[in-house]
């Protein structure tokens, strides 16, 4: 039988969480970013029902992580906002991800 | 399910809510209804250029209308090369469709195929239903699937009762017609469009 991982050192993985990508509203924009190649701000905001500045606000924070890449344009004379979750963004949420299942997996 | 399984489906809620706009369902009902009234050998000046408008005019509704609602997305490199190989096959299959067709017409004119003649309208409606099927797997979009039943039904329809196809045509593309103008209208007043597009 495979020894237990000791219920202290569980504890401690969960510790280690990135919590960046732990928030809800920043793990749901991470989710839909990578479900799709890019997308604007339009887009994130009709999707995850957050307020406009809600959402600016977690942006700018993944943007500082180097988790999503900004890109600002114009439609006319209407500015755009253009948003693709980078390599590194991608490697945080799948980390995040085999961490929660580690830590749930052992659950009774 | 797997996260596979949920970027999916993020994915599909995503074509579906840019396809809310009833454009393409607009689109498709003009142009039935346009190409049920002019003489059937009009009908490929009819089909081809709306292929101009659909890519020239498509892009710019799409832009004045559906972005500025619910947002801009490019679907994932994976599904992009899906549905190029897709629209790769099914153009070069319409064109054959659409060339057979012809060639039947201007057969049947000079003498040619009569046996067919009495199935001829049947024969646009399987196409077209075929084509409304291929749409809605291209487009994610189950309401055209509805729309591939209610063409066929309408031309069998015809074949059933022996009355002109053409009136049958006009009532189905009447009703995809209607169909898209009543989801435009509750999406321009359920999504207000949005002034500012900047995060």
């Amino acid at each position: 039988m495979a020894k237990q991982e000791p219920a202290a050192d569980r504890g401690r993985g969960l510790l280690e969480l990135d919590r960046l990508v732990h928030e809800p509203a920043r793990h749901l924009i991470l989710d839909l970013l990578e479900a799709v190649e890019e997308a604007d701000f339009v887009f994130l905001l009709h999707h995850s029902g957050l307020t406009r500045g809600n959402l600016s606000c977690h942006l700018a924070k993944l943007e500082e992580a180097g988790y999503v890449e900004v890109r600002k344009s114009f439609v006319g004379k209407v500015p755009r906002t253009v948003l693709r979750l980078t390599s590194a963004g991608r490697e945080a949420l799948h980390r995040y991800r085999a961490q929660m299942r580690t830590f749930m997996g052992h659950r009774p | 399910m797997g996260r596979q399984g949920e970027g999916k489906t993020i994915e599909r809620r995503a074509f579906w809510n840019s396809h809310r706009d009833g454009l393409v369902d607009l689109f498709v009902g003009l142009l039935l209804a346009l190409s049920a009234l002019v003489r059937p050998d009009h009908m490929w000046w009819v089909w081809n250029s709306s292929g101009l408008v659909l890519v020239l005019g498509g892009p710019y509704f799409k832009r004045r209308i559906t972005e500025p609602r619910v947002g801009l997305f490019v679907p994932c490199e994976v599904t992009r090369n899906r549905d190029l190989l897709r629209i790769g096959c099914l153009a070069p299959a319409g064109l054959v469709v659409e060339a057979a067709l012809i060639g039947l017409l201007v057969g049947m004119k000079a003498g040619r195929f009569t046996v067919l003649e009495p199935w001829f309208p049947l024969l646009v409606g399987g196409a077209l239903a075929a084509l409304l099927a291929a749409l809605a797997g291209l487009l994610r979009l189950n309401r055209f699937l509805a729309y591939s039943a209610l063409v066929l039904a309408a031309f069998l329809l015809a074949r059933l009762t022996e009355t002109p196809a053409r009136l049958w045509a006009v009532g189905a593309s009447c009703a995809i017609t209607l169909c898209g103008l009543f989801l435009l209208v509750t999406f321009l007043s359920r999504y207000p469009p949005q002034e500012n597009m900047d995060g």
